[in-house]
């Protein structure tokens, strides 16, 4: 809807009686006094890395050096290739491409379950109203379909669904994600329904779709009926990917051994280098979904590990895609629901853990028009309140549609007839803009 | 240009004139010669119906087609091979009454329709709907119970809408713990939904207050049991006039509970409230549309005004028949448009064609729900899904044997399940469930690996085998399809049949995947 088709929809509303409908929501975004949107949206991908369970602020981006060792643990800053940026210690290789990304340090909602955090980080709303909003995943896949010329769906998440969440909302299926399954570490990565499970020849697929045709009786007698066209249409795609080459995407064994390594040989990191091959496949919207960080006990010790791996394929990325020239078109933001409690467990049973804490937290950004070495925001001396800057899920979300060129403010076209923005309208004055390249 | 722009809308119409491709011998497998009878005063009011929309009374479908079409309609599953040839060899002239009174008489009967109720019930255990796993199960049980025990629907309802107590002991009150949200709005809005059958967001401003203030003195309160939770309502202190959806007042007493009179209201057999939401929604959770063409639950205002002649009937003879579930889904195999062909008729246009769909004078088809598709797999291939959950707490384990169709809780789901389309229970319309078909589906049905798996089962399973060719294909074609395949099929298979014993076997394996994979069997037709 452009202004004028607004304005006009406004006037017959009045006439109408049902100017209620708009009152209490500022207008301002619609009509004049917008906020600049990006020079020139070059966003053709987003890769998101969902760290499920909420990573901790100290231990990633936020560090604390200076404070007591009950809120740091006793763990150190190191410093990067920005002068003046440090990050965590547990992340050695990331340190040396601060450059090409950007930290939001003051992240900040109120949300401590897993369940409404997770809502609201991916939709920009908070959950209630009879409605289940689309995740940001399924928004960008519809948005980009138009253009999308390849054989998979518009997303894909590696390897397991974020879980209870319906990432498609109201929107239409077609946008749900393809969830991978099966491990891209493994000898072969299966995807099933993708990647044939072996036994059958190009040759004795063939014969089944020949059967399948010469035996389709009631589709002949039904000829005409709209929904079996439906079904053919859809077949056509589906048969393409069996017997096509969209499956190779999958295949890491066309990488070089080198190549496998440096991302890491493990479900995490080569999940990251499937993200960057889904990538040059053109597909709009690729989600990682990393697990094991919802550390109430032990936390320390599961960093080691955890970050080790993470550390590496994230390095491994960001540095990937810019030799290839892919970071400029694509967006990585690598974020959980929530961060975690800065003060230390160190009683039983906890020995050591964080608990859920969503009042401020960190996330990285890169690519895709997101300028590199930067830092937005500043927290206290424990990574406890925020100081200054404080950015919403909504600024996050708003801000990555529009490198992506989606007006945030626009509707967002829904089967179900809902009158709905892309994000709340009263969300648009703390986009990042600070971090958009000119 | 502009001439291409005229032409395209019709150049559809031209290419694929409807139902030019078929011989006469292809639709004598689907549909027989003559006409549809007209038994009853709903299938009169039927047929003067398609009359008024220009529309002949169409053919009566082929005995295996309502034989396939009534199981999955009554009992969410097919008949078995024996099942069918059973009926297809019976020539009793009742014999499809028959089959329907065993099919209402069954287990599968409540089993099946208590997943269709808690659709609409929003029955799940999280998110946006918190009614915590033993509340789920204890509200599924009273649910199914009474299904089984053909309890009429108005006491049933009458008993939800008016619960009181623990969430546990008292499962009734999960009907009103069933809500994203627990204002008196959010609250009135379920109600209407499922009472009414109607969307109270498009009503007026005022009559949605006039709503709400039936639901304004529901309170709910936590426990020292774990997840427990108590619904209670305050006593009226002072006589309230409140404002039925109909306009009049009603006064509620000191001592009084606002949802009784509402109750009272809705329940009212001379009114039809109740009954014209029930109708339209039953009727389009066997068609896949309203009476009214809608999605089954848009009424414009409670009562049955906006429902055509034939739905009014449904209606009066619902509420007046004493809210009788049983008795409505009879009635409702039994009719004209139930029995019709699932073929478009021949020589007529594509407009034609649509608008015999929209008025029920052509079968609908519709995929089979997730649910459905996951048991008729497991039936087939011996090898049921298991369901298990361990969020939220305490963990579920539902047995392998149980039937998916009565899997309890909506936040239980998996791949194939939400692939398939099963309803969030988020909000508890209709148009949750999907049935519409994608690439995605189709794509996991040609190429999936744990179907692979089950699939190759099936010929074991159902000792296809052993028998010789025009046998063993026999027994799939009524495996999957519930009739024998056409001479024309069989010379087909014959032609495709290998000589060698394991090319035989990797033939059946073929066969199984082309059958599974086939618009006759993923369609209720």
């Amino acid at each position: 809807m452009n202004r004028r088709d607004f304005l006009k929809t406004c006037a017959a509303f009045t006439t109408l009686g049902a100017v209620a409908h708009f009152a209490g929501r500022p207008l301002s975004a619609w009509a004049g006094g917008k906020i600049a949107p990006p020079p020139r949206p070059r966003a053709k991908s987003v890769i998101e890395v969902w760290v499920w369970g909420g990573p901790s602020q100290l231990e990633t981006f936020d560090p604390k050096p200076g404070a007591p060792r009950d809120y740091n643990g006793g763990f150190k800053a190191i410093p990067t290739n920005v002068p003046g940026i440090e990050i965590s210690e547990f992340f050695p290789l990331l340190a040396q491409h601060a450059d090409k990304y950007s930290l939001i340090r003051t992240m900040t909602h109120p949300h401590p379950g897993h369940e409404t955090a997770t809502y609201l980080m991916q939709t920009g709303r908070n959950p209630g109203g009879g409605q289940v909003f689309p995740a940001i995943g399924a928004v960008i896949a519809m948005f980009k379909a138009e253009n999308y010329r390849g054989d998979l769906p518009p997303y894909v998440i590696l390897t397991v669904p974020k879980g209870r969440f319906s990432e498609v909302g109201f929107l239409n299926e077609r946008y749900s994600p393809l969830v991978t399954g099966g491990n891209p570490a493994a000898e072969k990565f299966i995807v099933d329904g993708i990647v044939p499970p072996g036994g059958l020849s190009p040759e004795a697929l063939r014969k089944r779709f020949d059967l399948l045709e010469r035996l389709d009786t009631f589709g002949r007698a039904a000829a005409g009926v709209e929904e079996l066209k439906h079904f053919d249409d859809a077949g056509i795609g589906a048969r393409r990917i069996v017997e096509g080459d969209a499956a190779k995407v999958f295949d890491l064994a066309l990488e070089p051994r080198t190549m496998r390594e440096r991302y890491g040989m493990t479900t995490l990191g080569q999940s990251f280098l499937t993200a960057r091959r889904l990538v040059e496949a053109g597909v709009p919207y690729i989600t990682i979904n990393a697990q094991g960080w919802d550390t109430h006990k032990r936390h320390f010790e599961t960093m080691k590990t955890k970050a080790a791996e993470m550390d590496k394929a994230t390095a491994a990325l960001i540095s990937d895609l810019h030799e290839r020239g892919l970071l400029d078109s694509t967006i990585i933001w690598w974020t959980g629901e929530f961060g975690r409690t800065p003060k230390v467990d160190w009683d039983a049973p906890w020995n050591g853990g964080r608990n859920h804490y969503p009042h401020c937290f960190s996330c990285l950004v890169a690519g895709g028009g997101f300028a590199g070495g930067k830092v937005v925001g500043e927290s206290d001396e424990y990574a406890a309140k925020v100081v200054s800057r404080p950015v919403s899920p909504q600024d996050m979300l708003g801000s990555i549609y529009e490198l992506c060129g989606i007006d945030p403010d626009g509707k967002l076209p829904n089967p179900i007839g809902l009158d709905v923005p892309v994000l709340p309208p009263e969300s648009a004055a703390g986009r990042l803009r600070e971090l958009y390249r000119s | 240009m502009r001439f291409i722009a005229v032409l395209l809308p019709v150049l559809p119409a031209l290419l694929f004139p409807a139902g030019a491709a078929a011989g006469e011998t292809e639709r004598s497998l689907f549909e027989k010669e003559t006409p549809v009878p007209l038994r009853t005063p709903l299938d009169h009011r039927f047929a003067e119906f398609w009359r008024s929309q220009s529309l002949p009374v169409p053919r009566e479908a082929a005995d295996a087609v309502q034989l396939r079409r009534v199981h999955l309609a009554l009992a969410g599953r097919l008949p078995t091979p024996e099942e069918a040839e059973a009926y297809l060899r019976d020539t009793a002239p009742d014999k499809y009454e028959n089959l329907v009174e065993r099919l209402l008489h069954a287990p599968d009967f409540p089993a099946f329709w208590s997943m269709k109720w808690a659709d609409a019930l929003r029955i799940k255990s999280e998110f946006p709907i918190n009614l915590w796993p033993n509340a789920v199960y204890a509200y599924h049980r009273l649910l199914h119970r009474s299904l089984s025990r053909n309890e009429p629907l108005d006491r049933l309802f009458r008993r939800l809408l008016l619960g009181t107590g623990s969430n546990f002991r008292d499962p009734e009150v999960n009907f009103l713990r069933a809500a994203a949200d627990r204002t008196p709005r959010g609250l009135s809005r379920n109600i209407a939904l499922t009472l009414f059958g109607c969307r109270t967001e498009q009503w007026p401003e005022q009559d949605q207050q006039a709503l709400e203030s039936f639901f304004s003195r529901i309170r709910y309160k936590k426990t020292w049991e774990w997840k427990e939770e108590i619904v209670f309502v305050l006593p009226e202190t002072a006589p309230v006039s409140l404002t039925l959806p109909d306009g009049t007042s009603v006064t509620v007493r000191p001592g009084g509970d606002r949802r009784a009179t509402l109750a009272d209201y809705a329940f009212a057999p001379a009114r039809q409230v109740f009954a014209a939401a029930t109708v339209n929604r039953t009727w389009s959770w066997f068609f896949g549309r309203g009476l009214n063409g809608g999605s089954g639950d848009d009424l414009p205002r409670p009562g049955p005004e906006a429902l055509p002649e034939p739905g009014k009937l449904l209606a009066r003879e619902f509420a007046e028949g004493g809210y009788d579930f049983r008795e409505l889904c009879r009635r409702i195999v039994l009719s004209a448009p139930f029995r019709a062909s699932p073929l478009p008729a021949e020589d007529v246009d594509r407009e034609h064609a649509g608008r015999a769909e929209r008025t029920f004078a052509q079968f609908p088809l519709r995929r089979l729900d997730a649910e459905v598709l996951d048991d008729v797999i497991g039936t087939l291939s011996g090898n049921p899904s298991a369901y298990s959950s361990v969020i939220p707490e305490p963990f579920s384990f539902i047995p392998k044997q149980e039937r998916t169709v009565l899997l309890a809780d909506g936040s239980i789901s998996s791949r194939f399940l939400g692939l398939f389309g099963r309803p969030s229970r988020d909000d508890g319309t209709v148009a949750e469930r999907n049935n519409r078909i994608s690439a995605e589906q189709r794509l996991y049905l040609f190429n999936s690996g744990e179907l692979y798996r089950k699939m190759g089962r099936i010929p074991g399973v159902w000792k296809v085998r052993g028998r010789a060719f025009p046998a063993q294909m026999e027994r799939l074609y009524l495996l999957f399809y519930s009739r024998y395949p056409s001479p024309e099929e069989q010379q087909t298979l014959r032609r495709a049949y290998p000589a060698g014993g394991k090319e035989k076997w990797l033939f059946l394996q073929d066969l199984c995947w082309v059958l599974l994979n086939s618009k006759e069997f993923l369609y209720q037709h």
